[in-house]
C-alpha cells in the first residue's frame, strides 16, 4: 500500500476556505480550495489513499464509499497537475 | 458611543488582537457591525497584520459577521497570506546568498514567531523580512545581497557606523517590493547600544521554510525582541507587538528568562512596561507566577532618560538615534558613535537629501490610504 506525503519543498498556509501553495523560485501561488485543500490538510502526516478518504469522509459528515470518488480525483489532481503530493510504498 | 465611534472600533481591534488567549474575555457587539465600521474595522485589522485573528474571531462565533463580512475578512486575509508566501520566498533566497558568503543568520520577528509562537502560522501576518546577522558582518551581508541585485534604501552612513552601531540596514528585492531588514542589534537608541550582542547568538531554534531549517532566536530572546519592539517600535505600540508579547509570556518560565537577560542590557523596564501594556490594551493577565517579578512602571531617573528617547516616549527618530550614546560605557566609544552618527559620508548626504522628501510623501500618502 503507498501512503501520500506533501511535497515539503513548498511555502504554504492554510486559511479558513483555502490552502496557498507557492514554490520559493516560482511566485504563481496556488490556491487549493474546496476537496483538494482537504486533502492536503488531511496529509499534515502521511496516509494512504483510504486513510485520507476515511479523514475527509468524516469532516464532511459522509460515508466513504461517497467520498472516494471525488478525494480520489482530488488527490489524482495534487499528484500528477501540480505535484503537490507524491506516493510512497510503505 | 455608537457603532460608528472610532473608539469603538479601536475596542474591537484589541479584541481581535487578544482573540484566543487564556484570560481574555472582551466584549464583542451582540450582532453584526453595520457597514462603515466593520469596513473601517477590516482595514485596520488587516494593515495591523490581524487578519488572521479577524477570521478566527468570526470563524469562532465570538464576533457575529454577515455572510458578506465572513468573505471579505478572508478575502483580504488570503491576500495577506500570499504576501508572507513571497516574503518567505525572498527570506530563503537571502539565506541562501548570505549562507554562500559564509555569514550566519537569525530569522527575526514575523516569519519567526508565526511558526514558533502561534498555534497556526496563519494566524500572524507580517508585512517585511528580518534577519539578525552576527555583530561586525553587516556592511558584508549588505555587500553580498547589493551583489546579488538587492537594492539599498540608502547609501552607508559611514562603514564604521554599520560596522560597529547601526541597528539595521534596509533593502529591497530585486522583483517586486520586498523590503529586508538586515539587523546588527534588535533596536536603536540606548537600549540598543546597550545590548550585548554576543548574547544574542546562543543555540537557535528552528523554522523550516519549504523544507530548509532556518535557526530563529530561542524563545527568550523573541519575548525580549516583541518586548522591546512593542515598547519603543513606534510612536503607538503595535498591536500585533503586543500580541506577540502576550503570545511568548504565556509559556512557563519565559518572562523570568527575559527579565533576567534585560536586566543585564539594562532594559528590564522595557519587558515591564511591554507586559503592562500587553496586559492593558488585550484584557489579559500576567502569568501568576511572574506577576512578583515585574516591577511597576515607575522608572528610574536613568530609564526615564533612556526612554525619553523614543517616539513612543516622545522623542523623535534623531533623538533616538543621537540617545544611542547613552547605552555606550567608555568614552572612547561615545566620541566615536558621535562621530560616525553626525558625520555622515557624502553619498549618505546626498541621498538624504535627493530621496528624503520623496520618501516622506510616500510615507504620509501609505498612512492616509491605510486609515
Amino acid at each position: 500500500v503507498s501512503t501520500y506525503r506533501r511535497d515539503e519543498a513548498v511555502l504554504w498556509r492554510a486559511s479558513a476556505t483555502a490552502v496557498l501553495i507557492r514554490r520559493p523560485q516560482d511566485p504563481t501561488v496556488l490556491v487549493l480550495d474546496g476537496l483538494s485543500g482537504l486533502v492536503w490538510s488531511a496529509l499534515e502526516q502521511p496516509r494512504s489513499r483510504d486513510q485520507i478518504i476515511e479523514v475527509i469522509a468524516a469532516e464532511l459528515g459522509q460515508a466513504p464509499e461517497e467520498a472516494a470518488a471525488l478525494v480520489t480525483e482530488a488527490l489524482r489532481m495534487l499528484e500528477t497537475q501540480h505535484r503537490l503530493v507524491a506516493p510512497q510504498k510503505a | 458611543m455608537t457603532a460608528h465611534d472610532p473608539d469603538v472600533t479601536l475596542g474591537l481591534l484589541r479584541a481581535v488582537a487578544a482573540h484566543g488567549l487564556p484570560g481574555a474575555s472582551p466584549a464583542w457587539p451582540p450582532e453584526p457591525l453595520p457597514d462603515r465600521p466593520w469596513q473601517r474595522l477590516r482595514a485596520v485589522a488587516t494593515a495591523d497584520r490581524l487578519s488572521g485573528l479577524l477570521v478566527a474571531a468570526i470563524l469562532d462565533g465570538a464576533l457575529p459577521a454577515t455572510e458578506r463580512q465572513r468573505t471579505e475578512a478572508t478575502d483580504s486575509h488570503l491576500a495577506a497570506m500570499a504576501h508572507v508566501l513571497d516574503l518567505e520566498a525572498v527570506t530563503l533566497e537571502v539565506v541562501a546568498t548570505l549562507r554562500r558568503a559564509g555569514i550566519d543568520v537569525r530569522l527575526l520577528k514575523g516569519s519567526a514567531v508565526a511558526h514558533l509562537d502561534y498555534p497556526d502560522p496563519a494566524l500572524r501576518a507580517f508585512a517585511d523580512v528580518d534577519l539578525l546577522v552576527p555583530p561586525g558582518a553587516l556592511p558584508d551581508a549588505a555587500q553580498v545581497l547589493a551583489l546579488a541585485g538587492f537594492e539599498r534604501d540608502l547609501p552607508p552612513r559611514r562603514q564604521i557606523w554599520e560596522l560597529r552601531y547601526a541597528k539595521d540596514v534596509t533593502l529591497y528585492a530585486p522583483a517586486g517590493a520586498v523590503q529586508v531588514d538586515l539587523h546588527r542589534c534588535l533596536v536603536a537608541g540606548p537600549f540598543g547600544t546597550a545590548i550585548r550582542l554576543e548574547d544574542l547568538w546562543g543555540p537557535p531554534e528552528h523554522v523550516t521554510l519549504a523544507g530548509v531549517p532556518l535557526p530563529a532566536l530561542g524563545a527568550e530572546l523573541r519575548l525580549v525582541h516583541a518586548a522591546y519592539t512593542a515598547m519603543l517600535g513606534d510612536y503607538e505600540p503595535r498591536l500585533v507587538a503586543l500580541r506577540d508579547v502576550a503570545q511568548l509570556m504565556a509559556r512557563p518560565g519565559l518572562l523570568a528568562e527575559a527579565l533576567r537577560i534585560a536586566r543585564g542590557w539594562r532594559g528590564d523596564v522595557v519587558i515591564s512596561g511591554a507586559v503592562g501594556l500587553a496586559v492593558e490594551r488585550l484584557g489579559i493577565c500576567a502569568p501568576e507566577e511572574d506577576s512578583g517579578r515585574l516591577r511597576p512602571l515607575r522608572p528610574t531617573r536613568r530609564e526615564a532618560r533612556w526612554l525619553g528617547c523614543y517616539r513612543s516616549h516622545g522623542g523623535s527618530n534623531s533623538k533616538t538615534l543621537l540617545g544611542g550614546v547613552l547605552g555606550l560605557e567608555s568614552p572612547a566609544e561615545r566620541a566615536r558613535y558621535l562621530a560616525a552618527l553626525t558625520v555622515p559620508s557624502r553619498r549618505y548626504r546626498a541621498a538624504r537629501a535627493t530621496r528624503n522628501r520623496r520618501t516622506e510623501w510616500r510615507q504620509a500618502a501609505r498612512e492616509l490610504l491605510r486609515r
